[in-house]
Parts: C-alpha cells; structure tokens; sequence
C-alpha cells in the first residue's frame, strides 16, 4: 500500500509545518518583516497541494475524468499559488498592498476551476432535469448563505468603512464562491460519486468549509483595513491547503477497468439530505427576522428581494422536480401495464397447451374412450392429477403476481356471508367426502333473521374461502370436522374455519402466509398443495381492508379467522341483498380446489 | 333427438376433445366449425341449433365478433352462446358477459365435466 505510506508522510510534513507555522504566529521567531516571512510561508504548503493533485492526476490512469478532474484540481490550486506570489510581490517587493490586487482575480479563478472539475466528477444517471435542480440546488443555498454572510458580516462593516463597490464584491465573492463549491460537492457526494473519489472529495469539502471562515474573515478584514499577510487568519488558509494536499494524497490507484472508478450505481440515489438546500430559505426568512428586530442597516426592499428570489428559486425547482415526479410516474404505468399484459398473455399460452393434454387426459381417464388397461389408467390418472396441479399453480402464481403489482381488480358488493359460506361448502364438499371429512357450518346467533351483510368481490372471497377450507379438509384425519362460523365483531365481520387437524408449529403461524411456504417440505407433495393458496387468501382479505391470521393448538388443531367489512346495508340492518346465483362455474372455484 | 350444438375454435385438438366430451358424455350432437366465418356460414345454412360454444381468441374474426355476426343473422335471438376463454381475469368475464353471452367456460377445462358445466349455464341463462 504504497498510497497509503505516501499520505502517513506527507501528513506528518504538513503537520510539522503546520506546528512551525502557528509557533511563528505566536512567538515571531523567524527574522524578517512579519508580512514577508507570512506571504512567503504560504507558497509551500500551496505548492504541496498543487502536487498532491498532480500526483493524483497521475494515479487516475485508469480513469479519463477523474484524471481530468485532478489536472483541473491542480490548476485551480495553482491558480492560488500563484495568487499567493502575486500577492508576494505586491508585499515585498512593491511595498504596497492595494485591495483588490491584481492577486485577487487569481483567487477568485479558483471557483470556476473547481466547479468545472466537479463537474467532470463521472455522476451516474444524469439527467438534464437532475442538472437543473441541481443548479437551483446550488443556487438557493448561495442566495441563503449569501444572504447570512451579506448582513451579518459584510455589510455593517461596508456600510462603516464607505468602501467601493469593487472591494464590497471581491470581498462578498469570496465566501459566496465557497458556499457555491460547498453546494456542488454535496450534490456530488449525495450522487453516484465514484468510489474512489469519496474519501477525497470529503476532504476536499472540508477545506472548502475551512476557506468559508477564513474568506469571511479576509474580506471583512480587508474591508476593515486591518488585514495584512501574516494575519492569523493566514493559519486557517495554510489549514485549508493542507488539507487540499491530503485530499490529493488520499487518491488511491484507479487502473483501467477498476470499478472503484466509474458511477457507483448500486449505492441507490442518496436522497436523504435532498431537502438541505432548503436550509437556506429558513436561512433567508432567519435573516429577515434577525435584521428586522436589530437596528435595520439596510433597507427592506431588499430583504424583501432575497426572500422573493429564494422563494422563486424553490418554486421552480418543485416544479422541475414535480415534472420530473409525473414522468417517472407514466413510466411506472406503462410498466405495470406491460406487466399485466405480459402476465395475461402468459396465462393464455400456458392454459392453451394445458387445454388440450387435460382434456386428452381427462377422456382417458373417464373412460369416455373405452376402458384402459390397468396400469394404463393408473399412469394416466397420475397425469390427470399433476396436469390440475399444473393448471392450479399457473392460475396462483398469476393471481399472487397481479396481488402483488396491486393490480387485482375487486367488485365489492353486498353480500350475504352465509351465501360466501355456502358457495365455498360446496367447491369443497367433493374433496371432504373423498377423505371422510365433514364440513359444518354453525350459524351465528340471530343470523337468520338478519343475515350478515359484508361488503366484498364474492368470487374472491369465496377463493379464499375455499383456499382455507381445502386446507382444513387436506389436513383433518378421516372422521375429521372442519367447521365454518361468521359473527359480527363490531363494525366487521370475523369468519372462522376450525379443523381438527395435526395443527400449527406456533412458530410456523405467521410465516405460513408467505409464498411457497409449508410447514413440512412433504406437503406440497403429499397434499397437492400450490404453496400459494395462504397467501392468495390472505392477500384478497388485505385488499378488502381485512386482516387474516391463523391460531393453532397442536393438541387440538388449527383456526384460520379473517375480518370483511360489514356493508352499509348491514350497519343500517336493512335488508340483505341476496348473493345471486352465479352465473358460471368459475374458473377459481372448479381449479382452486382438484 | 339430441340437443344440436355449434362448437366454433380455431385449435382442431381443442374442437375434438369438445366433441368427444360433449357427443359422449353430454349426449349432444355437436357440429363444430374452425373460424368465425364458417360459424355465421353454419348458423344460416345449418341450424337451428340449441346452444353455441364459441372460443374467444381466434384469428381474423374473433369469438365477440362472430357473436355479433351470429345475433345479425342467422341465428334466433333466444339460442344461448356461450364463450370459452383461457383468458379468466374477471375483468376479460365481465366484458364477454356484457356481450349478451349466456356465461363464460374457462380453459382448461374437464371434459368430464364440460356437458355439466353448459347444462348449468343454460339452465340459468333460461330462468
């Protein structure tokens, strides 16, 4: 790890330099004029950062941005360096120190040089939308935090000191160019950053934040008069580069190819501090308030203008944000369309094969072609069982993907739940008298004078219906009883499908509702079972605004009890309307059960 | 005489295991076409018949547009028609029940149990 040695020892030069630099300030041992030991002591540590970017530029090879990002880095730091000689000379050698100096365009420079590295920083995903709200972004925060640094800091001391408007603006964008950087590295590090490029990036974040005291120190101390090279406020900009030259030190290898390099995708849009640039229009309306209750220096009008301006900038960004929201909203239908497309067109083309072998089957098996040998009819009828699982499992995975996609249309309608009941008895009816199971329905006290009255898509109802009885028959021992109650519970109705069967792990109670989930591996085999029939039933209860749960005794067998609302009709214990008869055998009542 | 039915699918493997189902276990006498054309063709030169069996998705003319075609000429307003459809959304049902069909059979279906399954429709569709 050679990265990693290369940064231990240039941290530990900077760190003696920067422990000979604070002893200079408090002590004032080097010989010299104070001003010309303090400009001259800041061109090494400028002259460490402008390498270590170098040097990372060097180490990008792998990488045509981020090395572009680095060579544009260095420039931006070399662009202060030589500020820093300019500013030098002016010092030394012309004895004079006029502000604004030809030093200062030079500094500024170095606010557009890092924006543009920034913006060759690889950011997945980028969209011209995302551009846009970024720079609405950035721009909300400069007029907010301008806004704090313009009246607390460098206005009263403009408004004393009578500068020109040249000083007031070099002096102002300063600490708005950081803000402004410090806007642009938090969208940067909030996207897809690379990898590779955090660690120097945060750095990088942090000597910005640096610059932004030590900037508002300088300009305010320009304007004041009292600034000098050799200031202490100098110790903060040799802090900031310092830390420039770690954030170039920290760079690790990217070779051509490294994944480290490139847009992390997988990280997921970090949107969590989405809502910071909005900081500055609490910022905004702060400083209206603070200026309004201290003694005003400036007049309304233009606290009145920031505050539109900060408000006109959020309302565009919500709007390109909400126009963003409503296309990423059609694209969402049009794949959720699709999806259901797919899924019926799906449902078609399995059911068209499965039509014809279950019906070739099927005439085999009954016989309806003149009888089979033996063992013929036994294999057929090995196939005519397996084709219905088939056909049972093609129908619940298609159900359980439409519940999932929230696409399952309901019909609700009143309905008289003694009428789901019975409907359900007798899908099953056949299958429990095969295995020696009797159903029994047990009548709610005065139900028959006012029947219960819910408010529900019956097909679906009776699906669900039939998907818990069919498991209590499957599961009772021959001789067994499954029992089906329905009571009002308040403003619901509680049905209930008792058995008397081995029982339920307390454990297994919830994790049966999941798909695919049986309590013993064997039963999906033994009992014919799709391992989707719980959850398909306990999805349709959840999309009436029911709940579903299971309780068991293992002792004594397993409860299966679901809530349905109770129809307006009910609650005004009008009189019911009737089920009706349906119309057809539906599909989910004749597959849901063999 | 048996009831007469008119079987109308495309797919010649589902129009015999129809046929087999419906002649030998439902005792009806099944006369089954392979397109919407051959259906209005039958009904007109054929008929009458008791009852129509009519599969939804098939090529150029489909199961509801044959239906129209059969209630424009040809076949008496009072002769059920019922559809056979692999597609079983309630919604796909719903839409063929508003056609003015007398119900819905779903694919795959049990020969054994398709005579029993029309009888039952019928029977509601007369009540």
């Amino acid at each position: 790890m050679a990265d990693t040695r290369h940064t231990k020892t240039l941290a530990v030069a900077l760190g003696m330099f920067l422990a000979l630099y604070v002893s200079w300030q408090l002590l004032d041992w080097i010989p010299g004029g104070r001003q010309a030991v303090g400009d001259l002591l800041l061109l090494p540590v400028d002259a460490a950062a402008v390498c270590a970017a170098w040097r990372a530029s060097r180490r990008c090879a792998g990488s045509a941005r981020l090395r572009s990002f680095w060579v544009l880095m260095a420039i931006a730091l070399a662009a202060e360096l030589i500020g820093d000689v300019v500013q030098a000379v002016y010092d030394v050698g012309l004895h004079r120190s006029p502000y604004p100096s030809l030093a200062d365009p030079l500094y500024l420079a170095f606010y557009p040089l890092l924006a543009l590295a920034l913006l060759r920083v690889p950011v997945a995903l980028v969209t011209r939308e995302k551009l846009v709200k970024t720079m609405l972004d950035g721009a909300t925060i400069v007029v907010g935090g301008g806004a704090v640094v313009w009246y607390f800091v460098l206005g009263p001391t403009a408004v004393e000191g009578g500068q020109s408007a040249l000083a007031m603006a070099v002096s102002m964008a300063f600490p708005v160019g950081d803000l402004f950087l410090l806007a642009g590295l938090a969208a940067v590090l909030l996207r897809h950053s690379p990898v590779a490029l955090r660690a120097p990036l945060r750095l990088i974040a942090a000597a910005v934040a640096l610059g932004i005291v030590a900037d508002v120190l300088y300009g305010s101390g320009q304007l004041h008069g009292t600034y000098e090279a050799g200031d202490w406020i100098d110790t903060l900009y040799v802090l900031e580069f310092a830390v420039f030259a770690l954030a170039g030190a920290r760079q690790r290898s990217v070779r051509p190819g490294d994944p480290s390099g490139v847009a992390d995708d997988a990280a997921g849009f970090r949107s969590r501090a989405s809502w910071l640039p909005y900081l500055s229009v609490a910022i905004g309306l702060g400083v209206l308030l603070g200026v309004e209750r201290s003694d005003s220096f400036f007049p309304d009008v233009s606290l009145v203008l920031i505050v539109v301006v900060l408000a006109v900038l959020v309302a565009v960004r919500q709007y390109v944000a909400q126009r963003d929201l409503v296309r990423v909203q059609a694209a969402l239908r049009e794949s959720e369309r699709a999806k259901d497309e797919f899924l019926s067109v799906v449902g078609h083309q399995l059911r068209t094969p499965l039509t014809s072998i279950r019906g070739s089957l099927g005439l085999l098996d009954g016989g309806v072609l003149g009888a089979l040998p033996e063992d013929a009819a036994n294999m057929v009828a090995v196939a005519v069982l397996n084709t219905d699982r088939l056909v049972r499992l093609v129908n619940d995975i298609l159900d359980i993907e439409r519940m999932a996609a929230g696409r399952l249309a309901l019909e609700p309608a009143p309905v008289d739940a003694a009428e789901l009941v019975r409907q359900s008895i007798q899908v099953v009816e056949a299958t429990a008298d095969a295995n020696g199971v009797s159903l029994r329905v047990e009548a709610a006290p005065g139900a028959e004078e006012a029947p219960i009255v819910v408010h529900a898509d019956a097909d679906r109802v009776v699906q669900a219906l039939v998907n818990l009885l069919g498991n209590a028959v499957k599961f009772s021992s021959a001789g067994g009883v499954v029992t089906v109650t329905v009571a009002r519970e308040g403003d619901v109705a509680l049905f209930a499908v008792r058995d008397g069967g081995r029982g339920i792990p307390a454990d297994c109670l919830e994790s049966i509702f999941e798909r695919f989930r049986q309590v013993d591996a064997s039963d999906a085999r033994e009992k014919g079972g799709t391992g989707l029939g719980l959850p398909i039933a306990r999805a349709i209860v959840d999309q009436h605004g029911g709940r579903m749960w299971a309780e068991s005794n293992e002792a004594v067998g397993s409860t299966f009890r679901f809530t349905l609302p109770l129809a307006r009709e009910d609650l005004r214990r009008q009189p019911p309307v009737s089920a009706g008869v349906i119309h057809e055998p539906s599909r989910r009542l004749a597959s849901s059960l063999r | 005489m048996s009831p007469r039915l008119l079987l109308v699918d495309d797919a010649p493997d589902i129009r015999a295991i129809a046929c087999l189902s419906l002649e030998r276990v439902g005792g009806w006498t099944v006369l089954a076409v392979a397109s919407g054309p051959a259906a209005l063709e039958a009904a007109r030169d054929d008929g009458p018949f008791d009852a129509v069996l009519l599969d939804v998705m098939m090529p150029g003319m489909d199961g509801p547009s044959t239906l129209s075609g059969l209630r424009a000429g040809g076949l008496p307003v009072g002769v059920p028609v019922v559809f056979l459809t692999a597609k079983t959304q309630s919604a796909d049902r719903e839409r063929l029940g508003s056609l003015g069909a007398a119900g819905v059979i779903a694919k795959p279906f049990d020969p054994l149990t398709l005579p029993e399954q029309l009888r039952l429709l019928l029977e509601s569709y007369r009540t």
